[in-house]
């Protein structure tokens, strides 16, 4: 079974004369524990697929199923559960609470669900985004790619079905964003983790497993594992 | 939810100095309500105490029927078995004092007795000894110290309306007068001499009962034998209580009300704060959306936090409330209120003030916190950093539109129909509904002033309007407060001088003469005449007298006409070429007037046609070719055997009128002004909170090349904008609300008309201008401390 699924997603922004419409009648299946890319051309609707993937924002008509939960059907309330427990987040900016340490910032979506923390996965995560002599620093006291770790470490926290990562490297140096992605990598492989990342960045895309491209809000076509001259060549010829 | 509170209090500690402003407002609501308890509860303890001492020492007090002209009560109770002693009291609660030099002492004065018997005396001298033989009095310690009196002084003491009697101030006591009549001393005089100066016999008598018999057994018995009304000391002492608790509630409610209106200052304070720190808060909220977190739990988080301001501001106020309470007194004794009482700190006005503080923060913020958590979690991926205003909806614009309209109707009818009751209505409804319509009237306003004003201050004045007006909902909020602040103050000041105006006339109508001569009791001794009289630089004096005339039934007032004749009302029963007998005599009626039950006499017919009549007041010019000042000298002279009688010029009787107004204006002013000085509180805070918000943008600004100082005029100019804009509207407010006020209790022609108090309007203003600019002071220099470079490269 697919860790996630777009069924016929439609979504359609305004209405009448000035309605724009951002994805047409995608379907995507993203097998579980892999790491996924989506990419395409400003415009093609990555972001808007993002979004409705991770019920961040609803599809006009068509179904997000993560596993056996159909999003679309879900109420606020139970969609907010659903991410807090089932989904992590991992943005291009703006990823942690300034007032936060960064292990409370880790421990954020335990604390918000009121849970304890599983103390030998914490630190697992910890030692694996290697983070561990930096827990009790404030974000203002970390570099970007610091920050960008422990936005990784609090995605995988709560052991999610899914990972969204939304440009994760479009704010970082070169050499911070390849670790960041490394680590995206060794979630997926080392500790079998789902991912997808939105991104259009070459090289970032070229760590995964599986490219998905989208051109005018629809499925274009997917790449395996390419290279980042073929994932360039494609890219070209969808836009 | 441990985690979840836990980055509650961060973010709150974190917010700090924003926190701190809203709170301030909590601060000095909490602190008034805090500190009109405590002061009301130490004004209760006092007057509960004094009630207690009131009746020390005795054990029964007997009251006769007041109808009863009986003389020998006190003989009579006194052959009760199982009393031993028992002595008459009086209470002259009208009494002159002067100095035996006629240096006269102001002040409403009650005079008392004491029984040379200690056992039957309330209370004792602290200086000298009570007085034991005629010519003896006791003053209270306060009026002594206050007016430099010693023992061994002589003094004038006279019942108003009485020839006065020299007596020596033997001793002084700690005892005080009942306040609630107004300052005054209280005077412990023999019982002859109360007697004597009374000139009726006594219808209270106090007992002091034998061993061996309860109080309550000793009241009935006397009760049985007198057939007056015996109470004993528990019950004198339980009744006396209730009522100086009774006189401290009202009190209490009315001080409260005050507080509640700057509890109220304090809510929109609040709402205002939380509603621009949780847009501020966007991206934040919506993260944590993002990440699992519920709406409710959002809502909660939020509340939390106001609640933590709240308890913070609770804590801050009741501390300030202390220092509040021992001030209240000094301020309150201007209006003759007793400054003898130490504030009590109780259980109840600690809880009071964490349930209106704690309660009033989480109110205010529930609606904005509503709003701001209705963030959708897409939004912590947008880049919008600043959100936009929602425009007022249409249903508010309706319901405003409607009620502002049928407030101002209310307002016009309530001049109509003369109903204070309508007016009251209409104020009520076109504040609501103006409320309701400012995000759309005040930013409209603004914008019609835009241009002259730009024209005049350039870019920097046009962008502060710009700023201004760039979120309406928030802009409006701030002016609000302030605008119902000002409106209360306006109202108020501008009735208060209406009603001042009217004394002006009053003392032009009154006076017909250079001096007037009369007494705060209402009556002068008929002596003053003679004494007048015998002074060769003041002409013949002109009395005024008054009484009722129990013959015909009706008043009888001095008039001017010719001697021999009478002018009456219509209502009076007679007409032109009547006869009319008035007390002892008969007159021809010359003419009828206006007015109700009434005649009017010369004053030679009134004092043949009645034995005693009141003279109220005497007017007196200087004698031909005699200078006013010479004239006053010999009228000072003339009086100083006088305690009650006191002379007025023009201007000084005009002040006199309006004296007591005057110190009761200045301490509602000055209560009132508290919600004026929260509301700005509230426009420093907007500031505050708009240049962090703004904080890349001024960077901007100063990059393209606006200067530091220019940055600061631009930011003083919007406060003031603020400012003036809620002042004015209020100010404006105030003038319809006072017109209607005025109109609807104007009846048959006579009423008051509007009278604008320009300067005090004036100092309103600039106390407006100077706060707001105070107020941008501290937002300025964090505007321009920040480094521009650094900031416009930062992503934010």
């Amino acid at each position: 079974m697919p860790a996630l699924r777009a069924i016929g997603l439609s979504k359609v922004y305004g209405s009448g004369e000035t309605a724009v419409t951002a994805l047409n009648g995608v379907d995507i299946d993203f097998a579980a524990g892999r790491f996924h890319a989506v990419m395409g051309a400003s415009g093609s609707g990555k972001s808007t697929l993002m979004h409705c993937l991770a019920g961040l924002d609803r599809p006009t008509s068509g179904t997000v199923r993560i596993f056996d939960a159909d999003l679309t059907t879900l109420t606020d309330e139970k969609l907010t559960l659903m991410r807090r427990d089932h989904v992590g987040f991992v943005f291009q900016r703006f990823n942690l609470l300034p007032v936060l340490t960064a292990r409370e910032n880790i421990l954020l979506p335990l604390a918000i669900a009121g849970r304890r923390p599983d103390q030998q996965w914490f630190d697992r995560v910890v030692a694996s985004v290697g983070l561990t002599d930096r827990l009790d620093h404030r974000p203002s006291e970390l570099s970007g790619g610091q920050q960008q770790r422990v936005a990784v470490a609090r995605a995988l926290i709560t052991r999610p079905w899914v990972v969204f990562a939304d440009e994760p490297t479009g704010n970082l140096d070169s050499r911070s964003g390849a670790e960041v992605l490394g680590l995206l990598r060794d979630a997926v492989s080392a500790l079998g983790q789902t991912v997808v990342m939105v991104t259009h960045d070459l090289r970032a895309a070229a760590y995964c497993d599986r490219v998905v491209f989208l051109s005018d809000g629809r499925y274009d076509t997917a790449l395996e594992s390419p290279s980042a001259d073929e994932i360039a060549a494609t890219l070209e010829r969808t836009r | 939810m441990t985690g979840l509170i836990g980055l509650t209090l961060r973010t709150t500690r974190a917010n700090l100095t924003r926190s701190l402003l809203s709170s301030l407002a909590v601060v000095l609501g909490v602190a008034f309500v805090c500190g009109s308890l405590m002061f009301t509860d130490g004004l209760a303890a006092a007057m509960t105490g004094r009630a207690v001492a009131q009746y020390h020492n005795i054990d029964v007090e007997v009251t006769a029927e007041p109808a009863r002209d009986d003389n020998g009560l006190a003989d009579r109770v006194r052959r009760v078995d199982g009393v031993r002693a028992a002595e008459a009291t009086w209470s002259l609660p009208f009494v002159g004092l002067a100095t035996a030099q006629g240096r006269k002492i102001r002040g409403t004065h009650e005079a008392v007795n004491v029984s040379p018997d200690p056992a039957l005396q309330p209370f004792g001298a602290s200086r000298g000894r009570m007085p034991a033989t005629a010519g003896e009095v006791v003053l209270d310690q306060h009026t002594a110290e206050q007016d430099r009196l010693r023992v061994g002084d002589r003094l004038l003491i006279s019942n108003f309306g009485g020839e006065p009697g020299t007596y020596t101030l033997v001793g002084l006591t700690p005892a005080t007068k009942d306040t609630v009549g107004g300052a005054g001393a209280l005077i412990v005089m023999t019982t002859g001499d109360i007697a004597a100066m009374a000139g009726y016999p006594a219808n209270t008598v106090i007992v002091d009962a034998a061993g061996g018999v309860t109080d309550a057994e000793l009241a009935g018995r006397i009760a049985a034998a007198t057939g007056s009304e015996a109470v004993p000391h528990d019950e004198l002492v339980r009744r006396a209580t209730d009522a100086a608790v009774g006189d401290a509630d009202t009190f209490r409610t009315a001080l409260l009300g005050f507080g509640m209106l700057a509890v109220g200052m304090a809510a929109f304070v609040i709402a205002n704060t939380f509603t621009i720190v949780l847009a501020q808060r966007t991206r934040e909220t919506a993260l944590l959306r993002l990440l699992g977190t519920t709406r409710r739990q959002v809502l909660r988080s939020v509340l939390l936090e106001a609640a933590v301001i709240g308890v913070g501001g609770s804590a801050i106020g009741l501390v300030v409330g202390v220092l509040l309470s021992y001030g209240l007194p000094v301020t309150l004794s201007a209006v003759g209120a007793t400054a003898d009482v130490s504030p009590v700190i109780s259980v109840r006005t600690v809880l009071v003030a964490l349930a209106v503080g704690v309660g009033v923060t989480v109110l205010s913020a529930l609606l904005p916190a509503r709003r701001g958590t209705r963030v959708l979690p897409v939004e912590a991926l947008s880049d919008a950093a600043v959100q936009v205003a929602r425009p007022a909806g249409r249903p508010r614009r309706a319901a405003g539109g409607t009620l502002t309209a049928t407030g101002l109707a209310g307002l016009a009818g309530a001049t109509v129909v003369h109903s204070t009751g309508l007016a009251i209505a209409g104020t009520l409804i076109i504040v609501t509904g103006f409320l309701l319509l400012s995000p759309i009237v005040v930013p409209f306003l603004l914008r019609l002033v835009h241009r002259p004003l730009a024209a005049m201050g350039g870019a920097t004045v046009s962008l502060a309007l710009l700023n201004a007006v760039r979120n309406p909902r928030r802009f409006a909020t701030t002016t609000n407060a302030l605008m119902v602040g000002v409106t209360l103050v306006g109202t108020f000041t501008l009735l208060a001088h209406s009603a001042e105006a009217p004394a002006q006339r009053r003392a032009d109508a009154k006076m017909s003469a250079a001096f007037l001569v009369t007494s705060d009791l209402g009556v002068i001794p008929p002596a003053l005449l003679d004494a007048l009289a015998a002074r060769p630089q003041l002409a013949a004096a002109r009395p005024t007298y008054e009484l009722f005339d129990d013959t015909s039934g009706l008043e009888v007032r001095t008039g001017g006409q010719p001697a021999g004749t009478a002018v009456v009302s219509a209502d009076a029963g007679t007409t032109t070429g009547d006869k009319i007998k008035v007390g002892t005599r008969t007159f021809p009626v010359s003419s009828v007037t206006g007015g109700t039950k009434t005649v009017w006499l010369n004053p030679a017919d009134i004092r043949a046609a009645f034995e005693t009549p009141f003279l109220t007041d005497v007017q007196v010019d200087p004698a031909p070719g005699v200078p006013a000042k010479n004239a006053r000298a010999a009228l000072e002279t003339a009086l100083a055997g006088f305690p009650t009688a006191i002379a007025y010029d023009h201007d000084e009787y005009a002040k006199h009128l309006n004296a007591q107004l005057n110190r009761g204006l200045d301490v509602v002013t000055a209560l009132l002004a508290l919600a004026v000085i929260i509301a700005l509180i509230g426009v420093a805070n907007t500031l505050t909170l708009s240049v962090v918000e703004r904080t890349r943008e001024n960077a901007l600004l100063r990059a393209v090349g606006l200067t530091r100082r220019r940055l600061r005029i631009m930011l003083a100019t919007e406060a003031v904008i603020m400012a003036l804009t809620g002042t004015l509207i209020g100010v404006a407010a105030s003038v319809a609300i006072a017109l209607s006020a005025l109109g609807s209790i104007k009846t048959e022609g006579e009423g008051i008309s509007l009278a604008v108090p320009w300067d005090r309007l004036g100092v309103l203003l600039v106390v407006a201008v100077l706060a707001a600019l105070a107020a941008s002071i501290v937002p300025a220099r964090r505007a321009i401390r920040v480094p521009v470079a650094e900031t416009l490269a930062a992503e934010q």
